[in-house]
């Protein structure tokens, strides 16, 4: 079944086109990593499906329903959460606050979740335990990212997108945080749309890949067939002569 | 709602409110071409005059990202002293002007940068807004002390009395200056600004800050001329609109801001033209309303609130302001969050002291003490909104005013402290109203909404016939049998009350609602997209602000037993923002303390020598001290708090000489004044002993290696340390940077 559907989405900035025409279908249990290079579009993309921009034309649908319209919060009601490219933690707050106000949050649409339990698992789960007490501008990035993760998590999202999970994260991480993620989509039948520049890291977790460069799909498939296209190759590589 | 429905809606709703007070108050004037060219050129010179005013904000705005609230004061300053020059001084006319305008105004916009508004520009926006009102506030008070408001001031208008006819109205000489220099003003920045190679420097730091220093541009010195410049518009607006208010009075000269504020936010806050379209527009719909309508008792103020409502609707017909990405100033932890039980311990303390001092204060005393503990409770509603929330609302007095009328409405039907109860709920009804905006308004405009709700509040809803009128009597409460007639009573049941607010709002800052209303300050966009609905959540900050203040106001009414529009005065409001904010916006305890700061400034200028420069206190204090908000944005009691953890002797010291101070004063009934002095007087001994203490047993333990951290507490924040530095993390910051003495780099 498809969980997201993006239907013929086209921002625009003025004069310049951010997203042009995209349509892309996620079904449900799987990874769909997005790549492409900078400024193909990719955040302004998971700001439409996420509610934060409002698209110029198009449609987005979350489990066959039209959420066009929505504002963010009712997308994450219905089971849509996200972590930040350029972080948005709450810095104030502890790790384990960051955690509460998410768990808290799914109160309202979720009955039976118990915010501290939910908190308590995720700490352990992403291993930040040892700073749950801390005050989250005082970590490191890697850390923050993480942070932004299990808030994510906590939501008990049905859809994640993940904008560049992998920066500023150690190899030591990454790994982690890639057999996590495939635990989730494996185990917890979660779905994860992923924005990423960290080649190997997409390329060994993704199920399926597309391609954004200026702002239009050029290229949609496995990681292998990916690979292998030429478009791909030119948008990474610049034009064989 | 789409951007197009909901302008047509806000547009209708516009027009049938103008309509509604149109029909009643039509005059009869006859619309004829003679009458439509009177207004149009009654409205041209106001228009210019706005137009220059809003220009000088623009230019500073667009260029250094400060939004100057003291513009309209800096005019107002400048104006006294032409006045200073050319009438007291009997200075000749022409040089007063010039010395005003090129040496005087210059000056002060080059020490207002170099010294202010270059580090506020890197301040958080509420400190920056702050920092400008604590200017303006400053001035206010400066100004009041120097030029006794009770003698009047007399510019004559330039030109002379005569002037040129046309069409039957006679349009002075003064007017004509003032159109031509208007018209002057608006080719000489344009020309600046697109014609040399200033003024393309300026667009280009306007454009990229950053990237234009990576080209050599230099910011401060285009900050300092934007400075210039702007102080000169204010200087210019300040002088040209003297002789045409009859009574020339520092608030009022300081006000005339809000009108210019409407011109500048049509110009969106950067376009010149549409900034002097924007004025255009204000000085008609002024000239308009003082031509055509008969505005009889109810509607008499109109004209001057008309400026704050034409700015709120442009503020409303403004695009939808996006959830921002990406947070560019870092945020402050504005708040030590205390525990529930050391919070429960300081509400006894609270009461515990009220209820032994208060029987042995005088009753004036006793009166005063509550004054202070009211403004308190009034100030409990800004906590959750400027502190945790991060909203700039500038209007504290808006809602206590409605919590005073409600009390006062509900008197009648039920006991006294229920009445007050329910003023609390209306207050906070209405407190939802009133965050209306903030759900499309944020930051910079948000503060600007709220100071003309404020406006619009004090000049025309409280003068209603249906509110206050001149003036409502109210009956102090008593509860079960307990009468609250004595003001040693009343005193500690205002006390009560606090600490009753105060712990309800630390329970819900520790709670569920708290930890999302904080989460959502960090950051709108995850908060969203998290589930919490923005909306919802401002709405309800806005209501416990409305439930707090609301009280409050009842309170105030109570405690002097009437309740009129005089009470809750504006810029007394903005006062008391700069009050709180000077101890803390995050905390439930920063309140009383401002309150009985505000207390105790009053009794300095009420019992020391008479007028003077104790006038000026109740304003130019605050103002001045709110300044150093630029050093310690995070407030004084954090400070105070964190330089008591590592220095807690001294901090006994001062705090035992405070007391020492009160109670010779109380004890030898000394004048309020003498007492104050010898208070502080002691402070100060106290102060230089525990540091001087200190400062020789930390040589002796820490081998001179490591300052106090808390005093370069702020500094650390330049350099990304939030947490206090102990002396661990310190020393690990100073082997990995390479550097022998964090403390030393950090100065």
């Amino acid at each position: 079944m498809t969980l997201l559907d993006v239907d013929n989405v086209t921002v625009r900035f003025g004069g310049l086109a951010a997203v042009s025409e995209v349509s892309l279908s996620v079904p449900e249990g799987i990874i769909m990593g997005i790549i492409g290079p900078n400024g193909a579009g990719k955040t302004t993309l998971f700001n439409v499906i996420a509610g934060i921009q409002a698209p110029t034309i198009g449609r987005i649908a979350l489990a066959g329903r039209d959420v066009t319209s929505m504002p963010p919060h009712h997308r994450a009601r219905r089971g849509l959460a996200r972590t930040f490219q350029r972080l948005e933690v709450f810095g104030t707050l502890t790790v384990r606050e960051n955690i509460l106000v998410a768990a808290d949050a799914r109160r309202r649409w979720e009955r039976g979740v118990s915010p501290r339990v939910v908190a308590d698992e995720l700490l352990e789960r992403i291993r930040l335990t040892d700073v749950a007490a801390s005050t989250v501008d005082a970590l490191p990035t890697g850390t923050q990212r993480l942070v932004e993760l299990a808030r994510a998590l906590a939501a008990g999202p049905k859809l994640l997108l993940l904008d560049e999970a992998s920066s500023g994260l150690s190899n030591f991480d990454t790994d982690r945080i890639s057999s996590l993620l495939r635990e989730l989509v494996e185990a917890d039948g979660l779905t994860i749309v992923l924005v990423e520049h960290d080649m190997p890291f997409v390329m060994g977790l993704s199920d399926r890949v597309a391609m954004l460069d200026h702002g239009r799909l050029v290229a949609q498939g496995t990681p292998t067939e990916i690979q292998e296209m030429p478009a791909v190759q030119e948008a990474y590589l610049g034009v064989r002569r | 709602m789409s951007q197009r429905v909901r302008r047509t809606v806000v547009a209708f709703i516009c027009v049938g409110a103008v309509v509604g007070v149109l029909a009643p108050a039509w005059a009869g004037t006859p619309i004829t071409t003679e009458n439509v060219l009177r207004v149009v050129l009654f409205a041209l010179p106001i228009a210019g005059i706005y137009a220059i005013s809003a220009t000088g904000l623009v230019v500073i705005h667009s260029t250094t990202g400060i939004f100057n609230l003291a513009q309209g004061a800096i005019g107002m300053m400048c104006a006294f002293l032409f006045w200073e020059l050319s009438v007291n001084q009997e200075m000749p006319r022409s040089l007063a002007l010039i010395l005003v305008l090129f040496v005087i105004a210059p000056a002060m916009g080059l020490i207002l940068d170099r010294f202010l508004m270059r580090r506020l520009a890197r301040a958080p926006l509420a400190t920056q807004l702050i920092g400008t009102v604590g200017l303006m506030a400053a001035l206010l008070g400066i100004a009041t002390w120097i030029w006794d408001p009770n003698r009047s001031y007399p510019i004559a208008p330039f030109g002379g009395d005569g002037g040129v006819r046309i069409a039957g109205v006679l349009l002075t000489w003064h007017r004509i200056i003032t159109i031509g220099v208007a018209i002057v003003v608006a080719i000489a920045l344009r020309h600046l600004m697109l014609h040399t190679r200033l003024g393309v420097t300026m667009r280009a730091v306007v454009d990229d800050p950053d990237l234009a220093a990576m080209h050599g541009v230099k910011p401060g010195r285009v900050s300092s001329i934007s400075w210039i410049i702007g102080c000169m518009c204010a200087a210019l607006a300040g002088i040209l609109i003297a002789p045409e208010i009859g009574n020339m009075s520092a608030e009022t000269l300081s006000l005339l801001i809000i009108d210019s504020f409407a011109a500048a936010v049509i110009g969106r806050l950067r376009n010149l033209p549409m900034t002097y379209v924007g004025a255009l527009m204000v000085g008609l719909v002024v000239t308009f309303s003082t031509t055509f309508l008969d505005l009889g008792q109810r509607w008499s103020k109109l004209p001057t609130v008309l400026p704050a409502l034409l700015l709120f609707v442009a503020l409303l017909l403004l695009p939808q302001q996006k959830i921002n990405l990406g947070r560019v100033v870092r945020t402050f932890k504005m708040e030590n969050q205390p525990s529930w039980r050391s919070a429960l311990v300081a509400a006894f303390v609270l009461v515990g002291a009220a209820a032994v001092a208060a029987p042995l204060l005088s009753d004036v005393n006793a009166s005063r003490l509550t004054s202070g503990i009211v403004v308190g409770v009034i100030l409990l509603g800004l906590v959750p909104l400027l502190g945790w929330a991060g909203i700039p609302f500038f209007a504290p007095y808006a809602l206590a005013g409605v919590g005073a009328w409600a009390t006062w409405r509900f008197q009648e039907y039920m006991p006294g402290v229920l009445a007050l109860v329910v003023a609390g709920a209306i207050t906070g009804i209405v407190g939802i109203i009133a965050s209306l905006p903030a759900l499309r308004l944020r930051g910079l405009y948000m503060a600007l909404s709220s100071i003309a709700f404020a406006l619009v509040m004090t000049n025309l809803v409280f003068l209603q016939p249906e509110i206050f009128g001149q003036y409502r009597q109210l009956d102090r409460p008593s509860i079960v049998g307990l009468e609250l007639d004595s003001p040693q009573a009343f005193a500690l049941f205002t006390t009560v009350i606090y600490a009753v607010i105060a712990l309800a709002l630390t329970w819900l800052r520790t709670s569920r609602f708290g930890r999302q209303v904080v989460a959502m300050r960090d950051s709108e966009a995850a908060a969203s997209c998290l589930g919490i609905s923005l909306l919802e959540t401002k709405a309800a900050v806005f209501a416990v602000a409305g439930i707090a203040s609301g009280i409050g106001g009842g309170l105030l009414a109570l405690s002097q037993r009437f309740a009129s529009q005089e009470q809750f005065p504006m810029v007394a409001g903005l006062a008391l923002i700069l009050t709180l904010a000077i101890w803390g916006v995050g905390m439930t305890s920063a309140p009383i303390i401002a309150g009985l700061t505000m207390a105790a400034l009053v009794i300095i200028t009420h019992d020391w020598a008479e007028g003077g420069w104790t006038n000026a206190l109740e304003l130019a204090g605050p103002g001045l001290a709110a300044l150093a908000l630029v050093s310690a944005p995070r407030g004084q009691i954090v400070q105070i708090v964190e330089h008591a953890k590592y220095h807690p002797l001294a901090t006994v010291l001062r705090v035992g000489a405070l007391f020492a101070g009160g109670f010779i004063g109380v004890r030898f009934n000394l004048p309020g004044a003498v007492g104050f002095l010898l208070a502080i007087l002691l402070y100060l001994v106290a102060d230089v002993l525990g540091s001087l203490i200190s400062e020789r047993r930390r040589r002796a333990t820490a081998g001179g290696v490591h300052g106090d951290p808390a005093a370069s507490g702020a500094d650390g924040a330049a350099v990304g340390i939030t947490d206090p530095l102990t002396k661990i993390t310190a020393r690990a910051l100073d082997r990995r940077l390479g550097v022998s003495n964090l403390e030393k780099v950090l100065r």
